[in-house]
């Protein structure tokens, strides 16, 4: 029952304000992981090709594409491009 | 169990810490060991391979870290701090913070399905930055204990980890504990602090994504790799051509730290043996002031380097500038042999060899009496070469780094010192 799966979360509700940057912070990160997950569905891309289509600092993209990695949204193909990049592509986790 | 009086209090669950805590268990001390982190296991859990025997780092430093944690004679309390030490006759009363990880350890499978749920991204301190983690956590696969933390600075109350857990671990209601308890004698294993690179504005770091720490790049090679290969921090890219600076923040009186930190030439031999594996392609380049190559089998070690064709370069790194179109990496150095002069050397990644400073985080926990330091803020061994594990304090002892800079067989034999020490200590009591 949800209620009772809930029950400590609205203890601490009472207590602890989260501030509306945080909230803000996590919207950037679903639209980012969804903004790399739809980059990568027609195909696996490098880095460098994601970041040009997200539109996004390079470095940015890489730390992102790295996390998303880690949680298991995307992994490398194996493939090696000319110019030394792997390539990344969706592994089905949503 | 949890008691109100041990034996020894160990600060510190590093290797120096759990080393000198083993040895005390299985002597018969009842020991408590608080650790500030959600896991014990110091820097040396987070490391790829040791220099020099090439083993890897937690395939040695898990049993420890198991075997501390399921000591019938050792209690590990982790997510804790020593809030005050005060002296009463010949024992010392202890206060202790645990601050709420808001899981129920007793719960917790470690099943990370929490983890896999929660939408927060922040980033990972235990891969310094590399990569995110969520707001629920647990700090690494190896992490002992393999039980899930929240960090509520970041937690946004959605309550999915709640909903989720299959064990029903999740525990909002958790407060701070404080305790109470007394022990006979401290051992202070606090470990160091890695030299903060960004003090060295001109080499980048912080400003130009490929200049990394040599820490990063030890999480890059280890098993727990957050990468899964060793690729550029700013686009992913394969290196081909990777140059080290050495004593980066160490010997280097204009950050205020004249001393070797005895680790980093070293450290970066061995990362530069590991990545001539992983990138067989690659050039290494160590820019070096001299090697100090003083241990056993060290020597050894900086030969098979070179001989693998890792270059070594006797020059001193004045600035570190990016290329903005490529983010490779110009290095300008002053050549101390060969024709001398300022010379520039072009790279596409390069790593710092950071040093150590000491953690001064304990110092101000004794109550009416003053833990001296040494004149680098490191804990004053009293008798450093006859009672190594001795401080100004009586009863007080360190282990490890601690005391100054160490590697890890060091560190090891430290805390060995440190057990004997404490175990005359606590016998001459009665
Ligand atoms: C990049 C790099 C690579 C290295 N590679 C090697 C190598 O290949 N071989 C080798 O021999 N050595 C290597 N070293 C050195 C090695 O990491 C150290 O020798 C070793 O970690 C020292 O152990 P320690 O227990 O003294 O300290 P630490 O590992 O720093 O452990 C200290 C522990 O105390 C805890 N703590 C600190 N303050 C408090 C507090 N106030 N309350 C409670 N707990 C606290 C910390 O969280 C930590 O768990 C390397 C170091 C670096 C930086
Ligand atoms: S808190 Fe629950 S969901 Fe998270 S790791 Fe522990 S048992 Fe699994
Ligand atoms: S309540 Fe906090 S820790 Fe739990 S899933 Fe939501 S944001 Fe993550």
């Amino acid at each position: 029952m949800s209620w009772d799966k809930e029950k400590t979360l609205k203890y601490i509700k009472k207590k602890h304000k989260v501030s509306e940057e945080k909230v803000e912070e996590t919207r950037e990160f679903m639209k980012i992981r969804k903004a790399i997950a739809k980059a990568l569905s027609s195909g696996p891309k490098t880095i460098p090709q994601i970041a040009e289509i997200m539109g996004l600092p390079l470095a940015d993209v890489t730390y992102n594409v790295m996390t998303c990695r880690k949680y298991g949204y995307i992994e490398e193909t194996g493939e090696v491009s000319d110019d030394d990049y792997y390539y990344y592509e969706l592994k089905g986790r949503k | 169990m949890f008691h109100l009086e041990y034996d020894v209090l160990v600060i510190g669950g590093g290797i120096a810490g759990q080393e000198t805590a083993l040895n005390l268990a299985d002597m018969g001390f009842k020991v408590i060991m608080i650790e500030k982190e959600p896991s014990i296991g110091g820097k040396m859990i987070l490391l790829s391979k040791v220099f020099p025997t090439l083993d890897c780092a937690s395939c040695i430093a898990t049993p420890k870290m198991s075997e501390t944690m399921r000591h019938e004679n050792i209690e590990v309390l982790s997510y804790s701090e020593v809030t005050s030490i005060e002296r009463i006759d010949k024992k010392f009363k202890v206060k202790i913070l645990k601050k709420p990880k808001y899981v129920r350890e007793d719960l917790c499978t470690g099943c990370q399905e929490c983890e896999a749920n929660c939408p927060v991204n922040v980033e990972d301190q235990f891969n310094f930055g590399l990569v995110g983690r969520r707001a629920v956590y647990i700090p690494f696969s190896t992490a002992i204990p393999k039980t899930a933390v929240i960090d509520i600075e970041n937690c946004i109350l959605c309550g999915v980890c709640e909903r989720v857990c299959p064990a029903n671990a999740i525990d909002f209601t958790q407060e701070p504990e404080c305790y109470t308890l007394k022990v006979k004698a401290v051992v202070l294993a606090t470990g160091f602090n890695l030299f903060p690179a960004r003090r060295k504005p001109q080499y980048g770091f912080g400003k130009f994504p490929n200049v990394m720490d040599a820490m990063e790049m030890d999480r890059l090679l280890s098993p727990t790799r957050p990468y899964n290969a060793v690729v550029r921090p700013l686009d992913g890219k394969i290196p081909e051509n990777i140059a080290y600076v050495l004593c980066t923040g160490s010997r280097d009186v204009s950050v205020g730290n004249p001393i070797c930190s005895q680790i980093c030439c070293m450290y970066s031999i061995k990362q530069a043996q590991l990545l001539m594996g992983a990138l067989p392609l690659a050039d290494i380049t160590i820019y070096y002031i001299d090697i100090r190559a003083f241990g056993k089998g060290f020597e050894e070690f900086y030969q098979q380097a070179k001989d693998m064709g890792v270059q070594f370069v006797k020059g001193k790194v004045a600035k570190i500038e990016e290329i903005k179109e490529t983010g490779n990496l110009i290095v300008r150095y002053e050549d101390m042999e060969g024709s001398g002069g300022v010379k520039e050397a072009e790279h596409d990644l390069v790593v710092l060899s950071v040093g150590m400073l000491a953690n001064t985080g304990i110092t101000s926990i004794f109550k009416y009496e003053d833990l001296e330091l040494d004149e680098y803020n490191y804990v004053k061994q009293a008798d450093a070469l006859l009672s190594p594990a001795k401080t100004n304090l009586k009863g007080v002892f360190a282990a490890g780094t601690a005391t100054g800079p160490k590697d890890i067989p060091d560190s090891i034999l430290s805390a060995g010192a440190a057990s004997a020490e404490v175990a005359a200590y606590i016998r001459s009591l009665k």
